[in-house]
């Protein structure tokens, strides 16, 4: 099955370089890739009290993002990007279909906080000052994982989605730490270089 | 003033009993400690202690925590601030009171990597093992409010009012407008007096409340640090006045404030290296080299010289500002302006920086560049001829946003060969963490006018 190309503009902004790096990632999961060819049409997302907003066109084998919110969005969410939190759609009752299948392309599948942490570690292992190893556990499944050198290893625990969400770059390291999604035993310079890496993965650079 | 002894007769002969140490931090934004007098004198020669964070906080005074950092301890340790005793001085205003610039160092004593005061200063010295002495000045533009700082900020910055009459244009040299100024400036220069600080003029500038304020010039570091230290003083100026003064590069849609700089090269022999008979403008080699190799610098210097988002905003033709990277004699349209015509007039004016630039960056720089050229004896590209405004898109064209301005320094091997890789590196990351608070934390980029977190951000940070 092809996959979508997903573009930005020119002179991107973050938030449109942090959805388009979604978009990817949630494309390599095959029952999205096919709820995402159905999806057809503009809509533009919003962010609630604050300026930040792109508009999304969708044609099943192109998904190309701007900034802002254009004139030809069929449906409009406002949203203040907290988890749980209930969005403002416009539009609905204009496009219902349309509206739908937004809905489903914006339900990203969740990534598995081990494989995540895998290829975290493959992918960044050799990084300048990258601790010697990482010792994670997951709360909720209590189970733990290890990699690189165990023994001086940077020790993390946190639910499973805060953890899928720190290694597949949804938000900096030190975000989740600082609001206490993550807790772990480190130094201030190896919380930096992982939240380096994390910020750019985030923005689809690393 | 090394002797200790002749330290504390100094001090005693100006009442000093408190000294305030004065390091400039990468994003140009002055930290310190207020230190009893006895306290200041134990800590000689190394200084004292201050934390890690000293060196690497953005505008607001928040660390970095997303970039690695080579001056970072393991857990938020010290560093430490090495006063430079020459440039210990009194107040004036504060009778009490002494300052004294700092170099940020190690717990060895050896000067951090991050600390632009000492990057200078190694520039300095590669032009001093070629025999060359430098003079700099830097022309301070500010904006000048009626109403104080606290005001302006319960205001959320909305309702400022600027001290000289709104003009439609530009508007210029306006004695009238300088009248209306006159008691904030008359108060100003009389301390810089006090701290013997030299001026040569002041004026009326382009944008309603804007005024200019002209230095006499001195070597590079010491020049670096009167930029530094005029800066804190208009801030205490107004201060005192229930004014507000700022050097935010863009207060409102119209003219921003820049920060020309203009130096001069001198021999060993003490005659300007930059001067040659003969020729129809007067140059000598030794200056088109110099000039050719700040050209080349120019585009990865611009995230440098116009180091935050609301810098930028300048960046528009007609607008006083260069958008290119050209040269010409006498030509204010142009990133370098050139001036000749006898020895002691040859000069470099560098006309991009913003007056947000950090002055030890900018020189620094300035300098990396015209070394690079003298060194690979470049070839100056040809003069531009006529305004460099509203010119067609080609490859002389500057950055014109933070980001991509970030992306070109942090390739710039010329850069990287003079303050080392892991310097260049962290001020990229550092411009392009920039680019994402503004995007992230409420600026908004359709705005033509700066958003209130531009406000918050440089108002009185800048």
């Amino acid at each position: 099955m092809m996959t979508p190309t997903v573009s930005t503009s020119a002179d991107p902004t973050p938030i449109e370089l942090i959805f388009a790096k979604k978009i990817r990632d949630a494309l390599e999961n095959a029952s999205y890739l096919s709820e995402a060819k159905k999806c057809q049409g503009v809509f533009g997302l919003q962010v609630k009290n604050d300026p930040q907003a792109i508009t999304v066109e969708i044609d099943g084998l192109n998904i190309n993002i701007k900034s802002g919110i254009a004139k030809s969005c069929q449906v409009v969410i406002t949203t203040d990007l907290k988890p749980n939190s209930k969005p403002d759609v416009k539009g609905l009752l204009r496009h219902p279909m349309f509206a739908m299948q937004v809905g489903k392309f914006l339900d990203f599948p969740s990534a598995s906080w081990a494989d995540a942490l895998k290829r975290f570690w493959d992918q960044h292992q050799e990084v300048k000052g990258m601790p010697t190893g990482l010792t994670i556990k997951c709360l909720d499944e209590d189970r733990q994982l290890s990699v690189g050198n165990t023994e001086d290893a940077c020790y993390f625990e946190g639910t499973a989605a805060n953890l899928a969400e720190a290694f597949t770059g949804g938000s900096p390291f030190i975000q989740l730490l600082a609001q206490g999604s993550l807790r772990g035993r480190y130094n201030v310079q190896q919380a930096i270089v992982l939240s380096d890496i994390t910020l750019h993965m985030m923005l689809g650079e690393a | 003033m090394t002797d200790i002894r002749v330290l504390n007769d100094w001090m005693d002969q100006h009442h000093i009993t408190v000294v305030r140490t004065h390091a400039t931090n990468l994003e140009g934004t002055g930290v310190g400690k207020h230190l009893n007098r006895k306290k200041f004198i134990s800590y000689l020669p190394k200084g004292h202690a201050i934390g890690d964070v000293a060196p690497i906080m953005d505008r607001t005074g928040s660390e970095y925590l997303t970039i690695p950092s080579p001056t970072q301890t393991a857990n938020f340790g010290d560093v430490y601030m090495r006063p430079d005793l020459d440039t210990l001085i009194y107040d004036g205003a504060d009778p009490d009171l002494g300052h004294c610039m700092a170099d940020f160092t190690d717990a060895d004593g050896n000067p951090l990597v991050l600390c632009p005061r000492s990057l200078l200063k190694s520039q300095v010295a590669r032009l001093a093992e070629k025999g060359l002495t430098a003079k700099c000045t830097f022309e301070l533009e500010f904006f000048l409010f009626s109403e104080s700082f606290n005001d302006l900020r319960a205001a959320k910055y909305q309702r400022k009012t600027p001290v000289t009459a709104v003009t439609q244009g530009p508007g210029i040299y306006n004695i009238r407008n300088a009248y209306v100024v006159k008691p904030f400036m008359k108060e100003l220069v009389r301390r810089m007096e006090w701290q013997g600080i030299e001026w040569e003029g002041w004026n009326d500038e382009n944008g309603s409340g804007q005024v200019e304020l002209n230095l006499v010039p001195q070597e590079p570091v010491k020049m670096a640090d009167t930029v530094i230290r005029v800066k804190q003083m208009a801030f205490e100026v107004a201060t005192d006045m229930d004014l507000s003064a700022t050097f935010m590069a863009s207060v409102g849609a119209s003219f921003g404030s820049g920060m020309h700089i203009h130096h001069s090269l001198t021999n060993k022999d003490g005659e300007s290296a930059f001067y040659a008979e003969g020729g129809e403008h007067k140059r000598s080699e030794l200056m088109d080299h110099w000039l050719a190799g700040i050209l080349q610098v120019l585009p990865a210097a611009v995230s440098l010289f116009c180091p935050s988002i609301n810098a930028f905003r300048r960046l528009r033709d007609f607008n006083a500002v260069p958008l290119t990277r050209t040269w010409g004699e006498d030509n204010r349209s142009t990133a370098i302006r050139v001036i000749t015509g006898s020895p002691a007039a040859t000069r470099i004016e560098q006309r991009l920086a913003a007056s947000d630039v950090n002055p030890y960056l900018a020189l620094a720089t300035l300098f990396a560049g015209g070394l690079a050229g003298l060194e690979g004896e470049l070839k100056l590209q040809p003069e531009h001829q006529g305004l460099a405004w509203g010119l067609p898109p080609s490859d002389l064209d500057l950055p014109t946003t933070i980001r991509e301005a970030a992306k070109i320094t942090q390739e710039s091997e010329l850069l990287q060969n003079a303050f080392g890789e892991e310097v260049i590196t962290y001020w990229a990351k550092t411009r392009e963490q920039e680019w994402l608070a503004f995007h992230t934390e409420g600026g908004d980029p359709s705005s033509r006018e700066p958003t209130f977190w531009e406000y918050q951000r440089y108002f009185e940070h800048a």
